[in-house]
């Protein structure tokens, strides 16, 4: 609820997910979840326009010019210009591709690290190793949000590997509690008792059995994840933590346009517009993929 | 800049050039945009003054300590400005301009010094009262607390020691009166003793009954009446105030608001009387004169330099051609217009200062010309330009890491490409800066009180704050001369000179302008005469209109 | 029982342990010298005082010697004087921490009232268009930045109803209007997004209770719909709601940066802030160790919850 919590604070394992992934087709998501496929259709064009944002935008993201602080949207600033005379609607391209690619590697970063302790936790569950390494993840939650991100800021400085490395930090024990937990249920299950008993071996039965059964929740977990991980780029850039100047960034365009509300919204407006639309787009399809995973539900 | 605790690191939204703004000088203005050249109108004459009421104002950042000794920090001697008093302080009214250096007497009635310049003698005022709290309950002020203060002022580390560094010995032969005797000459020491740290202490300050960090007991206008931190201070009128009907405001309310949206939002809505220059930025100070045309725009010229700075001992800043070119490629101007309220061309020396080169001087000196810039880059060898990292840090406020962009697109035009790295003031200021652990840097310099502390600092080859590994022969002769020339003239010239071969041959660290800060009054308030000294003495004689809303709320 | 909350508080007290040793350590790494940031001013400040501070701040001793000495006073509820306004640690968190707890409250208390009624309701008319535009509305709460929403709000109202949200914290025992006045906003603001997350938890976890076996036989029982949801299944659904609350309860005290900047409110997130970027390295301390206390306090207040409202829930 804070505003740069990517922690676990509002992705809990989804109680209804279940595994039955990879077998359904998206045109079966589109008709049981219609807002998902939207969703999912805006996250496409957010990607699409975030890799192409070279060819698509108008000018260089950076470029001041300076004959045209603070222009009003129109022609050929199609969003206007910021007060150094940066065109917004490009550096709102570029800023898609900032908050994609910090989103994209903490949850590679966190969701991997976070899963693997979960795993291997909840495979020795109740053993000397669970213990250490749910203690460990105990300390990390325990320590508040904004501490960890300052002081990675503080010893590393300001860039988006070091964004990477401190949102990272907050989402692993996340990604722990889900998978750990998916993993003591799968652990009592039938079939791996089975295997246990015919004499597989633990990297076996893991990799058999455990991962496939995890990538459901996982990818509920990760969705909405992502969406919270944007949000605290932008908080974190907002706060000056973040992404480093001139690198366009949501949040620093929101920091630097909150000075200029009155004068020229359209510097808040826009980033801040595809901002949330961008979050709402991944949590919608979280949402979406939640259910869609979920027999029971979708055989109502 | 070595004035940590004055840049209080606040939520970094709105974290303000403390530094810049703190300090103003009565130089004329330059610069500005649009709307705000119409100048702060004279003040109407709005009869006689009207006791009563309640003055509401926000400021950004709280004071971490009352303590005028410990903390240089402009937010501490704003805190307790109106609360303690000096013996002499500057002299502001209708007939005096903004930031003149004509001093009156405060505390002490009189004061006059011997012809060998070497004994000064402040007459006390008599009968002046401290504030009627405990410990100190409204005792009489007398020359004691003089000494207590003095004493304190040398026994503690801080940049007030060298305001009393020419002194020898301070004496106190009867109450009323208090007796310097210098080790040298010095002409100048009475303005010495109106500088901001020079507050004068209770005794049972000075000896721990109370506690200055949390409590301010003085003799001035206004008593602290509460402080609750990083929230607000209120104060009241001090009843005993010895000049005869001040001050006529009964209570200052000061809001702690961090954010300046917020301030302005409670300008706007009438929750406050006055917006401060740390509250308030170019492009809002318009919107809010556009929108109410009868409020009173204050512009303030500053002393604070920003500069780029190169380390000499890396390669390629080590050549004068690099550097000369980093000088030449910046189009200062479009520069100071963009991101500031305006301001002037600086030299080594801010300009206002004795000995400082003229804006226009400066400005001709170090021209915008990005042709040459990349000529001398060819000299150097480096026809194509190179790469290097420059540190900046967001603790001076967002302005400067905008500036610090707008150098580094000024520069990647000539070829030399800057990363930028955003350090946290603690980082940029201890480890990099002052560690010369760096390449080349943007950032803000503390105004220094004299010519001569800028060029033995910083330019000395042996200098305390040469931390750009300056070294030359020559320059430190110059500086050397300068100081043992006793003909004012001379010096001047001599200084002048000093700044001008420090721009055309070591052109390092480059100044690039001081700029102005802008502060919003209501009409409705009158006499608002302020001094660019760090202090709130002129609060004594500002009076609310009939109109103020702090007369009914 | 009693065997399980005192294993709880002992394994709370270590982790307690590891985030101070962590945090203290950490902070050492941290570039930045404390000793020269206060002596900044000072020009010609000698070796001596430099000395004569750091002993003063306690940063002569070995590092070890530091660390048990913080975490002996610790235990006794004292974190050392801070280094920049030389108040003590704890009384400057006494001040601040009830403030960010009470806008944690009304967030949570905002984000309940509304989310609890808006889950119920997709739950109950599931996949209807009531269900999908709840959940539109609760997902758009979940996606606009608060921090956004707060700058939005202070400028545009008063700029279009000239209003503006009181300028100095009071506590509700000073002036409640004006306490509850100021912290609407900021709670507001924060709680929307709460709101979303226990709207969106509550439906699936009902929609799953609902097809328990033992919905089923209440509901083969005869009894109608909507009492099978307000009576039966809500109370066995509240699980993992109260699970979600009780981590968001640990988000909130970590304070909120910007808000409380928005809001002029000083809470526990602007200290923390300041405090690391001026190495006030007792004040950060402290708050982590109050944070982790709390941390650890409502974690365990939750688990104990779980057995309140599910007895099927047994500790071991």
């Amino acid at each position: 609820m804070s505003e740069i919590d990517a922690g676990p604070a509002t992705v809990v394992a989804p109680p209804a997910v279940r595994a039955r992934a990879g077998r359904r087709g998206f045109g079966r998501l589109l008709r049981t979840q219609p807002l998902g496929a939207i969703a999912a259709v805006v996250i496409v064009l957010f990607v699409a326009a975030a890799a192409l944002a070279p060819f698509i935008a108008p000018f260089d993201p950076t470029a001041q010019h300076r004959d045209a602080f603070l222009a009003v949207p129109g022609s050929p600033y199609l969003m206007g210009t910021d007060d150094l005379g940066r065109d917004i609607f490009s550096r709102v391209l570029y800023g898609a591709r900032t908050s994609l690619l910090v989103a994209v590697c903490t949850l590679v970063a966190g969701g991997v690290i976070g899963m693997v302790i979960g795993v291997v936790s909840g495979y020795y569950a109740g053993g000397w190793v669970d213990t250490l390494l749910q203690r460990i993840m105990d300390t990390l939650m325990a320590i508040p949000g904004i501490v960890l991100l300052l002081f990675i800021a503080a010893l590393l400085g300001p860039s988006i590997r070091n964004t990477v490395i401190a949102l990272s930090l907050l989402v692993i024990p996340t990604f722990n509690r889900v998978s750990r937990g998916e993993m003591l249920r799968i652990r009592e299950e039938l079939y791996v008792e089975s295997a246990r008993a015919s004499g597989c071996s633990t990297w076996r039965i893991l990799r058999r059995h455990g991962l496939p059964n995890l990538l459901a929740p996982i990818l509920v977990v990760a969705s909405l994840t992502f969406a919270i991980i944007i949000i605290a780029e932008s908080a974190l850039s907002f706060l000056g933590i973040g992404t480093p100047p001139p690198t366009p960034s949501w949040g620093a365009m929101l920091s630097d346009g909150s000075r200029y509300m009155e004068i020229a919204p359209w510097m808040v407006v826009f980033p801040g517009g595809a901002l949330t639309l961008g979050v709402l787009a991944f949590n919608l399809l979280g949402d979406a993929l939640r259910d869609f995973f979920d027999p029971k539900q979708s055989t109502r | 800049m070595r004035r940590l605790s004055r840049i209080r690191v606040a939520l970094v939204i709105l974290m303000v050039a403390l530094l810049g703004t703190a300090c103003f000088s009565p130089a004329s203005t330059g610069g500005g945009g649009g709307a705000l050249e119409q100048e702060r109108p004279l003040q109407q004459d709005a009869g006689p003054p009207q006791p009563g009421g309640t003055f509401r104002y926000t400021l950004p950042s709280d004071a971490k300590s009352l303590d005028p000794h410990t903390q240089s920090s402009y937010n501490t001697h704003i805190a307790i400005g109106s609360t303690y008093s000096k013996l002499v302080d500057y002299k502001t009214g209708p007939d005096i301009p903004y930031g003149a250096s004509e001093l009156e007497g405060d505390l002490a009635e009189s004061w006059e010094v011997s012809p060998d310049g070497l004994t000064w003698t402040f007459t006390l005022r008599q009968g002046v009262k401290w504030h009627n709290t405990a410990p100190v309950n409204g005792r009489e002020f007398t020359s004691a607390d003089v000494i207590c203060t003095m004493d304190r002022i040398r026994a503690l580390p801080g940049q007030q020691v060298g305001q009393l560094a020419t002194v020898d010995s301070w004496t106190a032969p009867d109450p009323y009166t208090v007796v310097f005797t210098l080790k040298t000459p010095y002409a100048e020491f009475d303005t010495n003793m109106a500088g901001h740290f020079m507050w004068i202490l209770p005794c049972e300050g000075t000896s721990g009954q109370f506690d200055l960090n949390t409590q301010a007991i003085g003799t001035g206008a206004y008593v602290m009446e509460t402080w609750a931190r990083d929230r607000e201070r209120v104060l009241v009128k001090n009843p005993d105030y010895f000049v005869e009907g001040q001050p006529y405001i009964d209570k200052i309310q000061i809001s702690i608001v961090p954010d300046q949206a917020a301030s302005l939002a409670a300008f706007r809505t009438g929750q406050t009387d006055f917006l401060s220059t740390l509250s308030l930025d170019k492009t809002q100070a318009e919107k809010v004169l556009a929108e109410d045309p009868t409020a009173i725009l204050f512009r303030e010229a500053g002393l604070t330099e920003t500069r780029v700075f190169m380390n000499q001992a890396k390669a390629p800043f080590d050549k004068l051609e690099v550097r000369r070119a980093v000088a030449l490629a910046i189009d200062r101007k479009a520069m100071v217009a963009a991101i500031r309220a305006g301001g002037n061309e600086t030299g080594p020396v801010s300009p206002t200062l004795f000995g400082g080169l003229p804006a226009e001087e400066s400005a001709r000196l170090q021209p915008y010309d990005p042709e040459q810039a990349k000529q001398l880059l060819a000299q150097a060898g480096l026809p194509d330009g190179f790469t290097a990292k420059m540190i900046v840090t967001d603790g001076y406020g967002a302005n400067v890491v905008r500036e610090a962009q707008w150098v580094q697109e000024d520069l990647a035009k000539v070829g030399i490409k800057l990363e930028l790295d955003v350090q946290d003031y603690a980082t940029y200021f201890t480890e990099s800066w002052a560690q010369k652990n760096y390449d080349i840097g943007y950032g803000l310099q503390t105004p220094f009180l004299a010519a001569d502390d800028y060029l033995t600092g910083e330019w000395l080859s042996t200098g305390a704050r040469n931390w750009y590994n300056i070294n030359d022969p020559q320059l430190d002769q110059m500086i050397n001369a300068q100081r043992g020339e006793l003909d004012e003239a001379k010096r001047e010239q001599m200084l002048l000179d000093t700044q001008r071969y420090i721009i055309e041959n070591v052109s390092n660290p480059v100044p690039l302008y001081v700029y102005d800060g802008l502060s919003i009054y209501k009409e409705y308030l009158h006499d608002t005469w302020s001094h660019p000294d760090y202090g709130t003495r002129h609060q004594a004689r500002m009076w609310l209109g009939p109109e103020a809303p702090g007369r009914t709320g | 029982m009693i065997e399980y909350v005192v294993r709880r508080v002992l394994y709370g007290l270590l982790v307690i342990a590891l985030v101070t040793v962590f945090v203290f350590l950490t902070l050492r790494l941290i570039p930045g010298d404390v000793v020269r940031l206060q002596l900044a001013d000072a020009p010609g400040v000698t070796q001596e005082q430099l000395d004569a501070r750091a002993a003063a701040l306690g940063l002569d001793q070995p590092l070890v010697a530091q660390l048990l000495k913080f975490l002996g006073d610790a235990f006794t509820g004292d974190f050392g004087i801070s280094f920049q306004s030389q108040q003590p640690v704890t009384s400057i968190i006494a001040e601040r921490l009830p403030i960010t707890l009470q806008l944690g409250l009304m967030a949570l208390i905002i984000s309940i009232a509304l989310g609890v009624p808006l889950g119920l309701l997709a739950a109950y008319k599931q996949n209807s268009w009531l269900d999908q535009s709840l959940r539109v509305v609760s997902v758009a709460g979940l996606s606009i930045p608060n921090f956004w929403l707060g700058l939005l709000l202070v400028t545009y109202l008063a700029i279009w109803f000239a209003w503006s949200p009181p300028l100095v914290y009071r506590s509700p025992t000073e002036d409640l209007v004006s306490n509850l006045t100021q912290m609407a906003l900021p709670a507001l603001a924060l709680g929307v997004s709460g709101m979303a997350a226990i709207a969106r938890m509550l439906r699936s976890s009902l929609l799953e209770v609902m097809r328990s076996n033992f919905v089923r036989t209440v509901r083969a029982k005869g009894a109608p719909e909507r009492t099978v949801l307000l009576t039966h299944a809500v109370r066995n659904s509240l699980v993992p709601v109260f699970s979600l609350i009780g981590v968001q309860v640990g988000g909130i005290l970590g304070g909120t940066v910007i808000l409380e900047s928005i809001f002029a409110i000083p809470g526990m997130g602007s200290m923390i802030f300041q405090a690391v970027q001026m190495r006030d390295y007792p004040v950060v301390l402290g708050a982590v160790v109050v944070f982790g206390a709390v941390f650890v306090t409502v974690n365990l207040v939750v688990d104990l919850l779980y057995g309140v409202i599910d007895p099927r829930i047994r500790y071991a």
